[in-house]
């Protein structure tokens, strides 16, 4: 996948370039706003990084810029903590994403990934089917090969979105957010608790592991 | 002069004391003589009209029967033409007009010899060994250069009115503006004393003397309530600033553990930097840290924002009965897994105006305190209903609650109740639910006689 990174900070910048490269993907870094619209607007990317601060021109202006001009690239906006109410506003102007300064390489990652791809991903389909796993989502039934599973309809939700995601790391943070609406990190282990209990319907009974724990960042299920 | 009366010459209440007295007396010596003034006018009026009739009265008689019949009814005293200086006394009595008729060459034909006066009216003094007092004549010139002049004497009120109006006068500039002024100079001494004690009080605070507050009196005047404002603000500031001392210990407390985690996993990563699985464990340790101290500061960021008020401006309606059923919905295995008992009893379609994203986390983070801070085999509720005041939400387990002593300091940020700080938490959970609350216009209490800690918060419908 071909990245655009736009930010300012060289330690960030380089930071960002090593672990998109380790993941196997191809970033282009550029320093400026000026110079990220217009890579932006000269070539293809599957998606862009943009810092929310930088020097001469604002994030959110140069992502209404690259808006304007037509370009529908998905964009990950960086924003800093101290400012939470950015993202907002990071939102409005277009961004498909955001994470918070300082972050860990696995949340990116996992982040890009999903913004990435939601372009080509099918409108809601009634039926979900991944390896042995089927979700009807209109009977609201789960079955990995003849077995019914029994789920509540939390832990149906949170296999709904494994399945949608299937093959990609998913992180805790993004699980919260988009399962359960939650922008905030609770202190217990919410995601757990209810992980564990899918897994144990899921995976217990079986003889192979289908979700997967990937260690320090997150979940996935396997495709296989 | 000392500095002491430069500063009162100098003090507003002085200043204004000086201007408001010259104005008094301005004003007064203004309305003193336009009534004086008026008062002169009348009677000069008055005594004028008197003349012209005795004038025009004088001249008939002249002109239609002749010099004779003119003295005879008006001028002659009895047997005399010329009137003796004694008559004077009479008419400066009786205040009756005095008359003289002359022919042309000045020889007096018949009235008193000693008035004199010029054509039209004038006033003089008689020509009179005693009598003084001023006489207003009204002079004409008759035929044949016969001239008549009837005087008066001046009514006295006249000089009377005036006099008043010159010792009122006198009166007001020298004894009235002095003894303002004194006054004020007075009255501005005491208001500068009390104001200079309770300004050496701010300097004394300002250069670092915390301790100190402005001097009171018994008297309960505005300045012993403003002196008392200004100390009860002092004692306010004092104690944020001791609250801030707390934070910022809580901050160093809560942030050195686990900086001195990811400093000693560093370590060790460097020590076993060929071994792929320890390193592996010490990175996550060092993130599971990293992770801690992101939540810390999160929270005390968060806090900072919703104290602001900023996210009012992303206030909508929203269902709060679906929202408290997700987060139910979510907690509830949690309390299943720590072998506590947890009961939701949610009454549907109750709707709130607020950020829902806050209102969740604030409820989060009572049902976290739920979870960690009650008694093993706790049963937890949750409750939400209409109240008469608007909605209530009830958070409530059955033990062991909190102990009488820290009841008023659980909304305080840092504040936690075991104080060796050895169980897990960072103390912002609840000032971070109490300030959301505000924010909401949110009443949240603690009742006081439940078992265990049972918190309420009631959104005003």
């Amino acid at each position: 996948m071909n990245i655009l990174i736009i930010e300012d900070d060289p330690e960030t910048g380089s930071y960002l370039q090593r672990g998109l490269r380790e993941a196997g993907w191809d970033p282009l870094l550029c320093t400026t706003a000026q110079e990220g619209i217009l890579a932006v607007s000269g070539r293809d990317f599957d998606a862009v990084i943009l810092d929310r601060m930088l020097p001469g021109m604002d994030g959110v202006d140069a992502l209404r810029l690259i808006r304007g001009a037509g370009v529908a690239t998905p964009v990950l906006m960086l924003t800093a903590r101290t400012a939470i109410q950015d993202r907002v506003e990071g939102l409005e102007a277009g961004a498909d994403d955001y994470l918070l300064k300082p972050f860990a390489m696995s949340e990116l990652l996992a982040r890009l990934k999903i913004i990435a791809r939601r372009p080509t991903r099918p409108v809601e389909a009634t039926e979900v089917q991944v390896g042995p796993l089927h979700l009807d989502r209109v009977k609201r039934t789960a079955h990995r090969g003849e077995t019914l599973l029994d789920l509540s309809p939390l832990e149906f939700r949170l296999l709904d979105f494994m399945m949608q995601h299937a093959g990609q790391v998913v992180t805790r943070t993004i699980l919260l957010e988009q399962v359960w609406g939650y922008r905030f990190d609770p202190k217990t282990s919410l995601v757990q608790t209810h992980m564990s209990r899918l897994r144990t319907k899921v995976d217990k009974p079986f003889e192979t592991e289908l979700i997967r724990t990937v260690r320090g960042s997150g979940y996935v299920l396997a495709t296989d | 002069m000392s500095s002491l009366q430069t500063n009162i010459l100098g003090s507003t209440v002085f200043q204004q004391i000086v201007r408001s007295s010259a104005m008094f007396v301005l004003v007064s010596l203004i309305l003193l003589w336009a009534i004086c003034g008026a008062v002169v006018w009348r009677i000069d009026r008055a005594q004028t009209a008197g003349l012209e009739a005795e004038m025009a009265y004088g001249q008939e008689v002249y002109y239609g029967r002749g010099v004779e019949a003119l003295v005879e009814e008006e001028i002659r005293d009895g047997e005399d033409l010329i009137w003796e200086d004694d008559l004077i006394y009479e008419m400066l009595d009786a205040g009756t007009y005095i008359w003289v008729l002359r022919d042309a060459d000045y020889d007096v034909i018949a009235g008193f010899d000693g008035l004199h006066g010029e054509d039209g009216f004038s006033t003089q003094r008689l020509d009179h060994p005693d009598i003084s007092d001023p006489v207003l004549v009204h002079r004409a010139v008759l035929r044949g250069g016969d001239s008549l002049n009837i005087g008066v004497f001046v009514d006295p009120a006249r000089e009377n009115t005036l006099g008043f109006a010159m010792f009122g006068t006198l009166a007001l500039l020298l004894i009235v503006l002095p003894l303002s002024l004194i006054t004020g100079f007075a009255v501005s001494k005491r208001v500068y004393r009390r104001i200079e004690d309770i300004s050496a009080t701010t300097a004394a605070v300002g250069a670092g003397e915390m301790e100190m507050r402005a001097p009171q009196s018994a008297r309960h005047d505005e300045f012993d309530r403003l002196a008392g404002g200004i100390n009860t603000m002092l004692d306010e500031v004092a104690r944020l600033n001791s609250n801030i001392e707390a934070v910022s210990v809580g901050v160093a407390h809560d942030l050195r553990t686990p900086l001195s985690n990811i400093g000693g996993r560093l370590e060790l990563i460097r020590r076993d930097k060929d071994d792929a699985a320890a390193v592996e464990e010490h990175v996550e340790a060092a993130e599971a840290a990293q992770g801690q101290l992101m939540r810390v500061f999160d929270a005390l960021l968060r806090l900072g924002e919703v104290k602001a008020g900023s996210r009012r401006a992303a206030f909508a309606e929203f269902d709060l009965s679906d929202s408290i059923g997700g987060l139910c919905e979510a907690y509830g295995p949690l309390f299943d897994d720590a072998d506590k008992t947890f009961r939701a009893n949610i009454a549907p379609g109750l709707r709130v105006i607020g950020d829902r994203e806050l209102i969740e986390q604030a409820v989060s983070n009572l049902l976290e305190n739920a979870l960690e801070h009650s008694r093993d085999a706790a049963r937890v509720t949750v409750a939400l209903h209409p109240a008469p005041e608007g909605i209530a939400l009830v958070v409530a387990d059955d033990g062991p609650g909190i102990s009488p002593v820290d009841r008023d300091r659980i909304f305080d940020r840092f504040f936690r109740a075991d104080a060796s700080r050895s169980t897990a938490g960072n103390g912002l959970g609840l000032s971070l639910v109490h300030a959301i609350a505000e924010l909401h216009g949110a009443e949240i209490r603690l009742s006081p006689d439940a078992r265990g800690a049972e918190l309420t918060l009631v959104f005003k419908g």
